[in-house]
């Protein structure tokens, strides 16, 4: 089944969504209007699930399946054709899909992985005592990362420590995908494949190879976090990069917010605009489960959106509705993503 | 003077030789002694250790503008792997935290390597006028020459860039450049050749056969590829003008000849990149299929064969690219294959890439309309802009470079219908003073090659491991106690 059918995992019979936004999601665009459309449809776990998805590939692929009638377009939206819906049960089946992933959970999965590979890298070298290698290439911050971490570490134990969690840690996995994921493990006289190459012994597209190696990596995490205990070293790797779902900024200003600051002093103090603020706070309504809608949304503009919107269904809302009254855009957006959320 | 038993002590301790090859001591020397220095060292020839020994005996920063990216990853990799660690690579790559990161500890670097884009960035010029740096490195400086006008306008300003960060000495380096080339680069760094000590050895790698072939078609020539890659002692790479016919082929010598292949091209992931060429090195690939992006770094000592299944768009790049055949002194081959049809294609390739009259007309006259357009043309027509030169300037600039690209172009396309000695046609065309003895380990002049009688035929190969490890297997040998076999 060629690639481009895997498009037809995104969208739904019955609701219209945006391709554009959909785009935005996978590739990890973080604002309010994109996460709301990852939140309506279901697909926030998706996020940043392709970064270097090329434009031109997915509008490509969405043209292909709008000419074999598998997907109507309507304006800047589109869903699945009846003939759709069947194509992406058969899809359902027979493509490899992401069970574990969690872009937004494991937001810096990309980062921990590299680190984990210059580790074991270095370990192994280590273990031989070779001190002339070629370091795996990665970011400098991640070097230095890395160097810090190994530095902290037991050199008694480290080796052996990390054999045993990587040994964990692969037979928690299908012997295919372990097979599969270890091709990328580097060390001591060991050379790591190319994603080309390894995909081409699985006889993977290279968009499936990108999932399996994405959705391997989340299943480790998933495995780290869940048991700590067992996993020690791992666990202090990722540690550091386990910053929850918002973005930095974003983390920042909610912190500041359950400090009690109101968010003209945040403004204040960080140099940012309220707007910037309010935007922050809809990240954090959508991304957090325990968002205090009520602290921002007062009980009489609740009543008077409960009025106006009253039973009508949430996708033909329109901000204009509100045209007479003095409620803003935000209280608008808040109302709008509780509701969804309710919803679920 | 600096002492012989000083520079041998910092040879072996340092880089853990015990002899210097040919040219390395004499540069080393001049640029100890405070002289500014224009080498022409064949490829090779290890230039890098001209500026890196000299940076452990010199107090000051050295800093070399180079001018790729992977070419820069792969001196940094090299310096590393050499133990050093006061290297940085100021590189489009870095992101914005490690940038600011290295900026902010600038002065504690040894080695310092960057694009000439970046050096001159406003921010990383103040930087180096602050620093003190003892030596300015242009590392393959026919670049200034061959890609200044068109491709990388940063190369004219270095002249500028020296001015400002003078720096106590200047070296540049390249392993191909004609007369004229090398007038233009000192005059493009703004070098007094009366002052600059020149040290010139001759291009010439004797131990290269070189040959060419003509063949009727594509599918021709893909037979001849095939054909050669299976009679061929390997390692060996195989350059290609295109990405997607890199690939292609790769593809097509897998199934056809060998597993132990694959391709390189600059738009693989820093990772891939990684993966392919330690795998080479290490001799777990026979053949490579790649762009010109694959080997300016690679310090492989034993690549047996260079074949060109596209034309180099000058004589230069020829000569660079062969060159990585045979560092390590044994018999190896150079092959070049053709059609007819490839003269256009690179004909093409090479105008292609250049803004035509009416963009440049169009552009100086409303250059706010292209406020947007990301295209590499405008790009060059905004810089040329901001330097503020003239459109008539501009237009005459590009005309000539038109020009000069086919005019490389068609001195390749006399090198191949040169009935002579190709060695010698080089050597003349470079001003090489080098005497030629032609003889059958030569050219194919006056008989194609004799691959037996050179000693490059090999016509069973060791059988190559198509089947992966499991994991099991490669995690004990990573970390484990089971060597991977
Ligand atoms: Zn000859």
């Amino acid at each position: 089944m060629a690639d481009y059918f895997y498009l037809l995992i995104l969208f739904d019979q019955q609701q219209w969504r945006r391709p554009l936004a959909l785009k935005a999601l996978l590739k990890g665009r973080r604002t309010v209007s994109n996460l709301y459309a990852g939140l309506d449809y279901g697909l926030l776990s998706l996020y940043q699930l392709l970064p270097h998805l090329p434009a031109e590939k997915f509008e490509q692929a969405l043209r292909q399946l709008v000419e074999a009638g598998l997907i109507a377009q309507q304006g800047r939206q589109a869903r699945l054709t009846v003939a759709g819906q069947k194509a992406k049960v058969a899809a359902n089946k027979q493509l490899f899909l992401p069970q574990h992933y969690a872009g937004l959970k494991f937001q810096n999965s990309r980062e921990f992985i590299a680190r984990l590979f210059l580790v074991t890298q270095a370990s192994s070298e280590l273990k031989k005592h070779n001190r002339h290698y070629f370091p795996l290439a990665v970011a400098w911050s991640t070097q230095q990362a890395v160097k810090n971490w190994l530095r902290q570490q037991n050199a008694q134990t480290l080796v052996s420590q990390l054999h045993q969690e990587w040994y964990l840690l692969f037979a928690t996995l299908p012997q295919w995908q372990a097979d599969y994921y270890s091709q990328f493990l580097l060390g001591h006289q060991v050379q790591p494949a190319s994603t080309q190459q390894a995909d081409h012994w699985f006889a993977w597209s290279s968009l499936t190879g990108e999932l399996v190696r994405q959705d391997t990596v989340h299943w480790f995490l998933q495995q780290v976090t869940a048991a700590p205990e067992q996993f020690p070293l791992l666990t202090s790797l990722w540690q550091p990069l386990a910053t929850g779902p918002l973005g930095t900024s974003a983390a920042q200003t909610m912190t500041l917010c359950q400090q009690g600051l109101s968010l003209t002093e945040i403004s204040r103090q960080r140099r940012i605009k309220q707007n910037t603020l309010k935007e922050h706070l809809l990240e954090a309504a959508i991304l957090l489960p325990d968002f205090p809608f009520d602290h921002y949304l007062t009980a009489s503009t609740r009543r008077q959106l409960t009025t106006i919107f009253a039973d009508q269904p949430l996708a033909t809302w329109k901000f204009s509705q509100l045209a007479a009254t003095d409620l803003s855009f935000f209280d608008y957006r808040l109302f709008q993503i509780q509701k969804r959320k309710a919803h679920d | 003077m600096i002492d012989s038993a000083k520079l041998q002590q910092t040879l072996k301790q340092h880089f853990g030789y015990t002899k210097f090859k040919t040219g390395q001591e004499s540069v080393i020397r001049s640029v100890l002694a405070g002289q500014d220095t224009f080498a022409i060292l064949p490829t090779g020839s290890g230039k890098s250790l001209c500026y890196q020994l000299p940076g452990y005996l010199v107090s000051g920063q050295v800093v070399v503008i180079s001018p790729l990216l992977s070419l820069i990853q792969d001196q940094v990799a090299q310096l590393q792997y050499l133990g050093e660690k006061r290297v940085l690579a100021l590189t489009s790559a870095l992101d914005p935290l490690t940038r600011r990161q290295s900026l902010a500890h600038f002065a504690d670097y040894k080695f310092i390597f960057l694009s000439p884009e970046m050096a001159n960035q406003r921010r990383i010029q103040r930087l180096l006028k602050q620093a003190s740096v003892a030596l300015l490195v242009i590392d393959e400086a026919h670049c200034i020459s061959q890609w200044g006008i068109d491709f990388r306008p940063d190369y004219l300003l270095l002249s500028s860039l020296r001015e400002a960060i003078q720096p106590a000495t200047t070296l540049a380096m390249t392993a191909t450049a004609t007369q004229r080339v090398q007038a233009d680069i000192l005059a493009k760094l703004g070098l007094d050749p009366t002052k600059t000590r020149q040290i010139i050895h001759s291009v010439d790698r004797r131990n290269i056969y070189l040959a060419s072939e003509a063949l009727a078609d594509e599918t021709e020539k893909k037979q001849r590829l095939i054909e050669l890659c299976c009679q061929l002692k390997r390692p060996g790479i195989i350059y290609f003008s295109s990405r997607q016919k890199a690939e292609e082929i790769a593809a097509l010598l897998q199934q056809q000849v060998t597993t132990q292949v694959a391709f390189y091209h600059g738009d693989l992931t820093s990772q891939d990149r990684f993966a392919i060429q330690q795998q080479f090195m290490q001799g777990k690939l026979a053949i490579i299929c790649a762009t010109s992006a694959f080997g300016m770094g690679i310090d492989k000592a034993d690549v047996r064969f260079v074949i060109h299944y596209h034309l180099p768009g000058s004589l230069e790049s020829y000569l660079q690219e062969i060159g990585r055949a045979g560092r390590d002194g044994q018999q190896s081959i150079a092959i070049l294959l053709y059609t007819q049809q490839d003269f256009q294609l690179q004909a093409n390739l090479q105008i292609n890439g250049l803004p035509d009259a009416t963009l440049i007309k169009r552009y100086f006259a409303h250059p706010g309309q292209f406020a947007a357009a990301q295209v590499p043309a405008i790009e060059l027509l905004k810089f040329y802009r901001q330097q503020q030169q003239s459109v008539t300037t501009v237009l005459k600039l590009f005309d000539q470079r038109r020009h000069e690209k086919l005019l490389a172009l068609r001195t390749m396309l006399a090198f191949l219908q040169n009935p002579g000695c190709k060695r010698q046609f080089i050597l003349t065309y470079f001003a090489d003073s080098k005497v030629v003895s032609h003889d059958e380990t030569c050219c194919d002049a006056s008989q194609p090659p004799n691959l037996a009688r050179l000693g490059l035929q090999q016509m069973t190969h060791p059988q190559s491991h198509t089947v992966y490890a499991t994991w099991q297997k490669r995690l004990a040998a990573i970390l484990g106690n089971t060597p991977l076999l």
